[in-house]
């Protein structure tokens, strides 16, 4: 993984291990019930608990989820908020994805103040489908980051609302963007054609494929999915229940 | 002491509560989408106070048809399929000829695109959608609709990403083995089966158009039907582009059996006869066909007209600040921002590229200049492209 590179959201792998747990249980569970009316009928009902064990569990598997914390989340220049925030929204976007810039403009702003608040942490994800232009914005707004300004040079890519064409998405008009927004220019230009940069923004695409957001804009809201530019309010809601859910 | 009946209740509950569980914290992609639902309702008529127009005020409507589609139409044997913003999702709005809404469905505000194709059974609309397939993944998809009932005739299909804008042509992330692009595939408009798919040391996936697959393997470009013969073999450089080059720049189709291969406003694109693999014309501005008169027409500073296997047919003068506007229905339509009567449009007849006399377009529907697209049902398109009215046919 490079330096900059974003760890991957930490899917709900505990449900397919949750289910393994309570098919182990069940089956030990019906073979004791059956072995317990055989012989000591009296021993087996002094074991209340058994049955409860593995509802537990199941309950509580967001135990296993919690701990989504990678030693290089602090590192993430596409991320912004604590590593330690309650609610984790990761972003898969396309720099020539119109209703990617309509949500830009519409909902993250809203999500930047709870970002504020340290109640959310966004993690920005170039999945780049509509080809070589996207993928030339992703790596330019990924040395921007590198600067500290990413949410800058993201607001100039989809200024007023909208994605800009391919051919305002060159080396050349990209430069133009991180000129105008104060960019060091000879760090940018170094930083958007570097490997690292590179493998960077291939690893956050591999992100996106591998969950299969090949749509754009998805979300991942604590693990959870939301497909398409929805109203603000749908991911104020799910915030907020999410922060009820951590406290 | 316990119940003998204890184990077997404990099994369901345990499932119920997995159940639960799995349902409430794994994938839900649920965005409301649906399929097409019937309508057969008219769409709203724009309101003649929106057209500032004096003569129209107060009379009952302009007769100009406002789908709420936002964004460009398009358009095969009459109906009209564009889709219309909310703020939950898209809805697809199919609308016939005579301004009818014939059906709408439903999707997730995403950009994956969409396409109306012909195919063996007639024309296609063909929407995507995201579902979700496991706990923790996602599959976008496709699905073939007839354009005129709403009915599905294939899919869901899983498709590697979003519609390229080349044909009914798929493109998944990039992968190293092919380059920037991603690997592409290409479906069968009138079954949805897969007929080409990128893999390493395959064919290269260039477009689909109607029933016409076009691959690029070695500097060459292969011309199929769809299935799988090969009609022609051609140097992509006989064309004037490189194989890249052709798999990057749009495909337009023109007619059923011709495309224009370019980027639109550089006024270097080809007309290729899909047939053949020939070029009908380069140096081209836009090209468009009109089925009445089997007649392509392309622009450059001129507009010409040709026979569907390349011979010319006529050549008409077009004003420096004109453009083609449109093609169909027997007409060839002009457009100019300044100068022209009837708003800078000119029509003419598109069997023989003479102006037409007399047919001047009512105030209402004049005032929104030249028609972008017309249908051989002569009902166009007009005003911002990306915000279409539809003026219904006269018939």
């Amino acid at each position: 993984m490079a330096e900059h590179a974003a760890p991957r959201p930490q899917y709900r792998w505990w449900i397919p291990a949750a289910v393994i747990a309570v098919a182990i249980a069940l089956v030990a569970m019906i073979l004791l019930n059956d072995r317990g009316q055989d012989a000591d009928s009296t021993a087996t009902s002094d074991e209340p608990g058994e049955p409860d064990v593995v509802v537990t569990e199941v309950e509580d598997p967001e135990q296993a989820d919690v701990d989504t914390s990678g030693s290089d989340r602090a590192d993430d220049p596409l991320a912004d908020g604590p590593s330690d925030a309650p609610v984790t929204l990761v972003v898969f976007s396309d720099y020539q994805c119109p209703f990617c810039a309509a949500w830009s403009q519409d909902t993250l702003p809203k999500m930047l103040d709870y970002v504020d608040s340290g109640d959310l942490r966004i993690e920005w994800r170039e999945v780049n489908v509509f080809g070589s232009a996207s993928k030339q914005a992703a790596k330019a707004a990924y040395a921007a980051a590198l600067q500290d300004k990413h949410w800058e040079f993201h607001d100039a890519l989809f200024s007023d609302g909208e994605p800009r064409s391919p051919d305002e998405l060159t080396p050349e008009a990209l430069t133009e963007v991180a000129e105008q927004i104060g960019l060091d220019i000879d760090r940018f230009t170094s930083d958007m054609n570097s490997e690292k940069t590179a493998e960077a923004v291939a690893e956050n695409e591999k992100m996106g494929t591998d969950l299969g957001a090949f749509s754009t804009p998805t979300f991942l809201l604590n693990g959870q999915p939301y497909v398409g530019a929805q109203p603000t309010s749908i991911f104020v809601d799910a915030i907020e229940e999410a922060k009820k859910g951590q406290s | 002491m316990r119940h003998p009946a204890a184990g077997a209740m404990i099994l369901p509950a345990c499932l119920l509560t997995l159940a639960s569980l799995t349902a409430c914290t794994g994938l839900d992609a649920d965005s409301g989408s649906s399929d097409p639902r019937p309508v057969h309702s008219p769409a709203e008529t724009l309101d003649p106070a929106a057209t500032h127009d004096p003569a129209a005020a107060g009379t009952d409507g302009t007769g100009i048809v406002d789908p709420g589609w936002d964004t460009a139409a398009q358009e095969a044997d009459g109906v009209f399929l564009s889709l219309h913003e909310k703020d939950s999702g898209l809805e697809f709005r199919a609308v016939d000829s005579t301004g009818t809404i014939l059906w709408t469905a439903l999707r997730p505000r995403v950009c994956s695109g969409f396409l109306v194709s012909e195919s063996e059974t007639g024309p296609v609309a063909v929407l995507m959608d995201q579902e979700s397939v496991s706990n923790d993944s996602l599959a976008t998809t496709a699905s073939g609709f007839d354009l005129t009932t709403g009915k599905k005739l294939w899919g869901p299909v899983e498709v590697p990403g979003p519609l390229l804008g080349s044909g009914l042509v798929f493109a998944g992330p990039p992968q190293d083995f092919i380059g920037e692009g991603g690997p592409r595939t290409a479906l069968d408009p009138t079954t949805g089966k897969r007929l080409a798919l990128e893999e390493a040391g395959s064919p290269r996936v260039i477009t689909l158009l109607g029933s016409h697959l076009v691959l690029a393997e070695e500097g060459n470009l292969i011309g199929q039907d769809l299935d799988g013969h090969q009609l022609w073999t051609r140097d992509a450089q006989d064309l004037g582009v490189s194989v890249d080059e052709a798999r990057e720049a749009p495909w337009e189709a023109i007619g059923s059996s011709h495309a224009l291969l370019g980027s639109a406003g550089d006024g270097q694109r080809t007309l290729i006869d899909l047939r053949s693999g020939s070029a009908v014309a380069t140096g081209v501005d836009a090209a468009g066909y009109d089925a009445g008169s089997d007649t392509l027409v392309t622009s450059d500073s001129q507009l010409h007209g040709f026979d569907p296997d390349g011979t010319k047919r006529w050549d008409a003068p077009l004003a420096d600040d004109a453009e083609l506007s449109t093609v169909g229905a027997g007409l060839v339509v002009t457009g100019a921002a300044t100068g022209h009567e009837t708003n800078g449009t000119e029509t003419r007849a598109a069997s023989d590229g003479q102006i037409v006399e007399g047919r001047a377009e009512p105030e209402d529907v004049r005032r929104f200049g030249a028609p972008h697209h017309i249908a051989e049902s002569g009902a166009r398109l007009v005003g911002d492209p990306d915000s279409p009215l539809l003026v219904p046919d006269e018939g």
